[in-house]
This record gives C-alpha cells, sequence and structure tokens, in this order.
C-alpha cells in the first residue's frame, strides 16, 4: 500500500515521474468529478473537465511547491477550469442559468416521481438560480478536508472572509427558495 | 446563545469548522433547547442542497485519464534525440563500446578491401557480425545497469536493433520487467520482449510477470498482449490481480475484458 501524502506524490511528479499522477487521480477523481457535476448537472462534461485538471497539473507541475498543499492547489485548478467553462458556454449560449430551470421545468421524469416533494424541487431550483460564485462556495465547504482557511486560500481571501462568503451564500440559497415559495 | 449566533455557529458546524469543544457544546445546545431543532433541521437541508445526487463518473473518465498519462509519459521519453546522444556517449562503458564498435566496423571494410578478389568468404561477414552483436548485447547488459532510467531505456532501445536475442539478453529484459522501480523502463522492456513471443520460455515468463506488476499501465499493456497471443493461462494470473483491493479500477476493468476477449 503507499501511504504517501499527497504533497510528497505531487513532487515526485513535479520530479518527472509521472506515473505517480495516478495515484492522485485515483484519490480526487470523485470529489473533482462531484465538484464539477454540482456546479454544471452534466456528467460528461464534468468527466472532461476533470480530465482537464489533470492536463493543468502536469503542464503546470513546476509551479507547485513544498509550501503548497495540494488540495488548495488542485481546486484552484478546478475552478479555473470551470470559470473558462463557464466563459465558453456563455459565448455559446447566454441564458446559462435559464436553461437549467428550463431542464427542471420540463424534467418530467422529476415531477413523474411521486417522492420527490415539491419541496425538494424548489430547493433544486433555488440552487440552479444561485450565483455560480456562491454554489462554488458551499460545495467547496462541504467537502471535509477544507475548513474556512482552506476555501479562502482557494478563492483567495481571508479565512474571516471565507466565513462570512459562505454565511452569506447560504442566506442567499434560503432566500431565492423562499422567493420561489411564496411565488 | 441568542438567534445569531446560533444561526453563524449552525453554518460553522455544518461545514465542519467547530473544534471538538465547540460542537459538543453545540449539540448540547440542541438538546437543551428543542425549539432550535427544526431551525436546524431546514438550514442542513440547505445546506445538503441535491449532493446527494451525484452519480459516480464513469470508466470511460478512468480510461481517457489514463491514455493522457500514458501519452505524457511517452512524450517526456522522446527528450530531445541530442541530448539523448549526449548523455549516451558521455558514459564511459559506452564510450568504451562505440570505439570498439567503430574498430571492428574499420576492420570489416578493411578486410573487405584485402579479400575483394577473394571474394569474402560468408563465414567471414557471419563471423565480424556475430563479433558486433556480442558487442551490442554487452552494451545492453551495461546499460541494464546504470542508475538513471534514461540509461535503462536506451539500453532496452539497443535492444531493438539486435538480430538475434540471447538468454541472457531476455533474461536482462525480464529482470528489468519485473524489478525495475521505473514504470517508463518496465513498458519499454515489456515493448521489447513482445517481439518474441514465439520463444515459448518468453510466453511463459510474460504470464508469470503478470503477477509482479504493480502499474496499471503495465498491467493494461499485458492485458492487451495476452488478448493478442490468445494466452489462455494468462487467465488465471489476471483473476488473482482482479480480486485484489489496491489494483487500479480501469486496470480491472481492462483485465476483464481481456479475459473475455480471450476465452
Amino acid at each position: 500500500m503507499n501511504t504517501l501524502s499527497d504533497n510528497a506524490l505531487m513532487l515526485r511528479v513535479k520530479e518527472g515521474e509521472n506515473h505517480k499522477l495516478g495515484l492522485l487521480y485515483e484519490r480526487y477523481k470523485k470529489r473533482l468529478f462531484g465538484f464539477f457535476y454540482q456546479m454544471n448537472k452534466n456528467a460528461s462534461l464534468s468527466e472532461d473537465l476533470v480530465q482537464n485538471v489533470f492536463i493543468r497539473v502536469l503542464k503546470y507541475k513546476h509551479t507547485f511547491s513544498e509550501d503548497s498543499k495540494f488540495i488548495t492547489w488542485i481546486f484552484q485548478i478546478a475552478r479555473n477550469e470551470i470559470y473558462d467553462q463557464f466563459k465558453k458556454s456563455k459565448k455559446e449560449n447566454h441564458n446559462d442559468i435559464d436553461t437549467v430551470s428550463y431542464h427542471l421545468n420540463t424534467g418530467a421524469t422529476i415531477e413523474n416521481e411521486i417522492e420527490i416533494s415539491e419541496n425538494k424541487i424548489n430547493l433544486k431550483k433555488a440552487i440552479a438560480k444561485l450565483s455560480p460564485e456562491k454554489k462554488e462556495l458551499i460545495i467547496l465547504s462541504k467537502l471535509k478536508e477544507l475548513k474556512y482557511k482552506e476555501v479562502g486560500e482557494i478563492i483567495g481571501c481571508t479565512e474571516g472572509t471565507a466565513r462570512t462568503k459562505v454565511h452569506r451564500a447560504l442566506n442567499d440559497l434560503k432566500q431565492i427558495y423562499l422567493t420561489l415559495e411564496s411565488a | 446563545m441568542d438567534y445569531k449566533e446560533f444561526e453563524n455557529r449552525t453554518v460553522d458546524y455544518l461545514s465542519d469548522n467547530l473544534s471538538s469543544e465547540e460542537i459538543k457544546e453545540f449539540e448540547a445546545f440542541l438538546v437543551l433547547n428543542p425549539e432550535f431543532q427544526q431551525e436546524f433541521e431546514a438550514t442542513k437541508l440547505f445546506w445538503n442542497g441535491d449532493s446527494e445526487e451525484v452519480p459516480e463518473p464513469t470508466s470511460k473518465m478512468d480510461m481517457n485519464f489514463y491514455s493522457l498519462l500514458k501519452a505524457e509519459e511517452e512524450k517526456a521519453d522522446k527528450v530531445s534525440i541530442l541530448k539523448k546522444l549526449q548523455n549516451f556517449f558521455s558514459i564511459k562503458p559506452v564510450k568504451q563500446f562505440a570505439y570498439t564498435l567503430a574498430i571492428l566496423t574499420i576492420g570489416f571494410f578493411i578486410g573487405n578491401g584485402f579479400n575483394k578478389e577473394d571474394n569474402l568468404s560468408e563465414e567471414k561477414i557471419e563471423v565480424a557480425q556475430k563479433e558486433t552483436q556480442d558487442v551490442r548485447s554487452q552494451l545492453v547488459l551495461t546499460l541494464l545497469d546504470q542508475p538513471s532510467a534514461n540509461k535503462r531505456l536506451q539500453a532496452v532501445s539497443e535492444v531493438n536493433k539486435l538480430n538475434t536475442v540471447t538468454k541472457t539478453i531476455i533474461k536482462a529484459l525480464f529482470s528489468t520487467l519485473n524489478k525495475d522501480e521505473n514504470v517508463n523502463v518496465r513498458l519499454s522492456a515489456l515493448e521489447a520482449l513482445k517481439k518474441y513471443t514465439e520463444i515459448p520460455l518468453v510466453r511463459e515468463g510474460l504470464i508469470s510477470s503478470i503477477a509482479n506488476q504493480t502499474s496499471p499501465l503495465v498491467q493494461m499493456e499485458l492485458a492487451d498482449l495476452m488478448v493478442v497471443l490468445q494466452e489462455k493461462k494468462a487467465v488465471k494470473s489476471f483473476e488473482k490481480l482482479i480480486d485484489k483491493e489496491d489494483v487500479n479500477t480501469s486496470a480491472k476493468e481492462k483485465m476483464k475484458e481481456s479475459i473475455q476477449n480471450i476465452i
């Protein structure tokens, strides 16, 4: 069994042992996929984005230093990846969020499933309406390994600011939900 | 704890940002104040959102990643040929062998010139060729012992230039395939051995090598090779690997696929 830490493995990759990236991929593929999927609800696109993250890891491996923390470093890359993808899809389709909502509204399967309550549908709609920045904050904070400090490092702010932002994001989600419920 | 503080603590609690003492304190507060429990449950619902609905990524994602990694490793191997040559000729034993090869070649042509009228017998050509082969074989064995992975890769590529391989070379290649710490070197040893699969000893060696492999890349490569060879004896070795817990899932998929194709 390999017990090398993520950082030690990444330093080996940096030194040219590219095959060590396989172990890091195995450790992070689900977390990264989950992050992308919750952001865009598109499994196939999320798989491509995970692949792109590892292409970037190889391309920018020289920027990883002993002081870096691998999880924050890779999620910074994942974040850049998703923002590039957002920009790209905005060019192709201006109604990003509307499209998601449309899918939710017309998703006959969702409405047909009796066990999914109206509350759950409203929650989904509210999440879809939440801005990508806020959605991202909640998803990142949900990862066990990421405390406010690491979330702050990923999005580029202090621990305190990250905490405030996470609280605000959740409040915003509640507000959107309540508006939908009363509508 | 007032309502505002309770609200803040709830988010900190859900996002795992409280110390173990604070967690206990918060949980005790919830027990003592059931009126806040409902509010807590509602926030928890918002916090969890629809994260439970994340599907599993497909094995296609794994295959794509490992192909990318393999391509990247191959690219890394193709470092500037000039640099490789420079490194190659900077090793002392290589220098010596290069000189020996040069002298042998010159000797061959001089001999050829002297014997022009006699039409150099085939026997003599064979002797000269054999000597060249011997020198090259020795070169391979020397390079395989070098500590640098690049040198060992060069050793394997030297094998490809040999017309015939000796048992010693085959043995050395297997030792590389089974023990070398570098996956690239292992892969290239496997690549070199592929040419000699008509030799029963090589086939046997390849089958028993399956159990020694820990790298998914080598495992997948062997799985492909065994399908080409339609080697039924390999099935058991693959099945053992598939049962192991620490074997990569994509490699397992590939091996399962190969077993299907062999049978």
